[in-house]
């Protein structure tokens, strides 16, 4: 009887389907290094991938646009469910708090640049950290460290080169004074109770771990601070055309999300706060939805209009671990003129046009190292350092 | 750092291997992004890329843009169905030699993910235990114990096959 390796049966089993066409395939030897010089096929390739979030965003913009956005109450699966499973997996998490909720992710950005008849749209990323403190007298320290922006999309990239290839820098792209600079880490200290503090919720950092985890008690809790919050917009200035103040349910979902995303809060808390934003009026159910970076996770979302435009922010979470992923924009209507305070006028439907990717949060006893030079400043007024 | 033209060679030479990796690793359909986002990771990371055989590093990249762009179950279920694809082009043939393939492919689709990934990397992709070590972030000698560890599950999962479906009979090198 024959007698056969099964690393060589394996061998012998390869699927040609392993092949590109038209591509044999080099058995054991590592390829010669590279010598040939030719127009660069990788750009489609590159260009195809940098250019997913959209096509990712392009594909859920039928479901957004076939739905009747404006009373937000049409829903493709049941809502107060949708994050239901992600709630439980969030709350069950065993933590014991350290000094820090420690965040750490990625701030993507998509928008158009250049001059009038030379412009091209750009991918912009920035690499982010914030350590929030439990101690009130404590600073929060945020870092943001500049990655390279690239064209969004092999086309983009042909316009660009038409405008004369101008430097592509951080995430200001003016190449000086970027607020994340290229290749450098800005540390930026911040109030222990920033930001939620400004926007009314005027509870030390250490009483959030006593927030409720009961998603009524706990929307009743924070209600509690909207009098007063609502009380300090008679002094605000008028808002600008196509914007308006806050409303209680938009000030709620916005500070619901705040807490989500960077405060010490109980892992019960993150699990109600989770059950409370699913249901919060004009929430819609998105099902499994991929984040900017393409890991999917269960979404829900808020349609708002801004402008002549329409945005949609969608929250996405890993059910298994209730683990955040993302918070990110999507364009549903495009914009023919740019609304306030945002640079997205002339950005196709469907296009991820801010998004916070999350890579990992976690409770740590670490305080942020500050580069030589670089301490923490004793008060509370915003001071920063670059390292 | 390597410009723009080097870097265009590195593509081209190292694509089909890039590509055959995902294509072990999840299927064919979900083949194409892993690879361009591979590139796309190696492009933003072109200062660093080994000067010297680089593959192992590639595949590396790979390797974890596939664990990052996909959860293992939708993974796994494209890989499970490329396995099932593949098995069944081979049964179709009823040539001793192709019944041999197709009983390590069938025997290959029962073990685990981490065994399929160390056994494909050394028989589909010719890498030594040096290289395919690095792919997957471990230490050499941890590599081969792991590699020794899957050989034997493979070779009994052959067995199995060839037990439930009577035909030529396999016959663990060792036991010569």
């Amino acid at each position: 009887m024959k007698r056969k390796n099964a690393l060589d049966l394996l061998a012998a089993a390869r699927p040609a389907d392993l092949d590109l066409p038209g591509a044999p395939w080099a058995r054991t030897e590592e390829l010669p290094p590279p010598v040939r010089r030719v127009r660069v096929r990788w750009v489609g390739a590159v260009a195809a991938s940098l250019a997913t979030a959209s096509v990712i965003g392009a594909l859920a913009v039928p479901r957004l646009l076939d739905l009747d956005v404006s009373t937000g109450h049409v829903a493709t699966v049941p809502v107060g469910n949708a994050l239901d499973t992600a709630a439980r997996s969030a709350a069950a998490q065993r933590q014991t708090p350290g000094r820090f909720w420690y965040t750490e992710g990625l701030i993507l950005g998509e928008e158009i640049i250049g001059a009038p008849g030379n412009r091209y749209r750009i991918k912009t990323r920035v690499q982010t950290g914030r350590w929030a403190p439990r101690d009130p007298a404590t600073l929060t320290v945020l870092t943001e460290r500049g990655l390279p922006t690239v064209p969004a999309s092999g086309q983009e990239e042909q316009a660009w080169r038409r405008a004369g290839e101008p430097k592509l820098c951080g995430n200001d792209t003016d190449c000086a004074n970027d607020t994340a600079p290229l290749g450098r880490t800005r540390f930026i200290f911040m109030p222990g109770t920033w930001p939620y503090g400004d926007q009314g919720l005027t509870l030390p950092a250490a009483a959030l771990l006593d927030l409720p985890q009961e998603p009524d008690a706990l929307r009743e809790r924070l209600l509690a601070f909207w009098p007063a919050y609502g009380e300090t917009m008679k002094d605000w200035p008028s808002p600008p055309s196509g914007s308006s103040l806050p409303t209680k349910d938009s000030w709620l979902l916005d500070i619901s999300l705040e807490l989500l995303q960077h405060a010490p809060v109980s892992a019960g808390t993150r699990g109600a706060l989770y059950r409370m934003v699913a249901n919060l009026p004009g929430t819609r159910a998105l099902g499994r939805i991929p984040d900017a970076e393409g890991r999917r996770g269960i979404g829900i979302g808020w349609t708002r209009a801004m402008g002549d435009g329409q945005s949609e922010q969608q929250l996405i979470v890993e059910e298994s671990s209730g683990r955040l992923l993302a918070l990110q924009h999507v364009v549903v209507k495009p914009w023919s003129q740019n609304p306030a305070g945002n640079e997205t006028a002339g950005l196709p439907a469907g296009t991820v046009y801010h998004a916070l990717v999350y890579q990992r949060a976690a409770w740590t006893d670490t305080p942020a190292r500050l580069p030589k030079g670089c301490s923490a400043p004793t008060q509370t007024d915003r001071k920063d350092c670059v390292g | 750092m390597l410009n723009d033209d080097e870097f265009a060679a590195l593509f081209d030479a190292y694509r089909p291997r890039v590509y055959a990796y995902a294509v072990s690793r999840c299927g064919r359909r979900l083949a194409e992004e892993v690879v361009s986002e591979t590139f796309v990771v190696v492009w933003r990371r072109r200062d660093v890329i080994p000067a010297k055989a680089p593959l192992p590093w590639l595949l590396g990249v790979a390797h974890n843009v596939i664990r990052d762009l996909y959860r293992d179950e939708l993974r796994r279920a494209a890989l499970d169905e490329a396995l099932r694809g593949w098995t069944e082009e081979l049964e179709g043939d009823v040539a001793d030699q192709v019944v041999e393939r197709a009983t390590a492919m069938k025997a290959l689709s029962t073990l685990s993910d981490a065994d399929k990934e160390v056994l494909t990397l050394v028989s589909w992709h010719g890498l030594t235990s040096a290289q395919a070590a690095a792919v997957v972030g471990s230490s050499r000698s941890a590599f081969f114990v792991r590699l020794h560890r899957a050989r034997r599950r493979l070779e009994a999962a052959i067995n199995n096959v060839t037990a439930a479906d009577p035909r030529p009979a396999f016959v663990p090198e060792e036991e010569k």
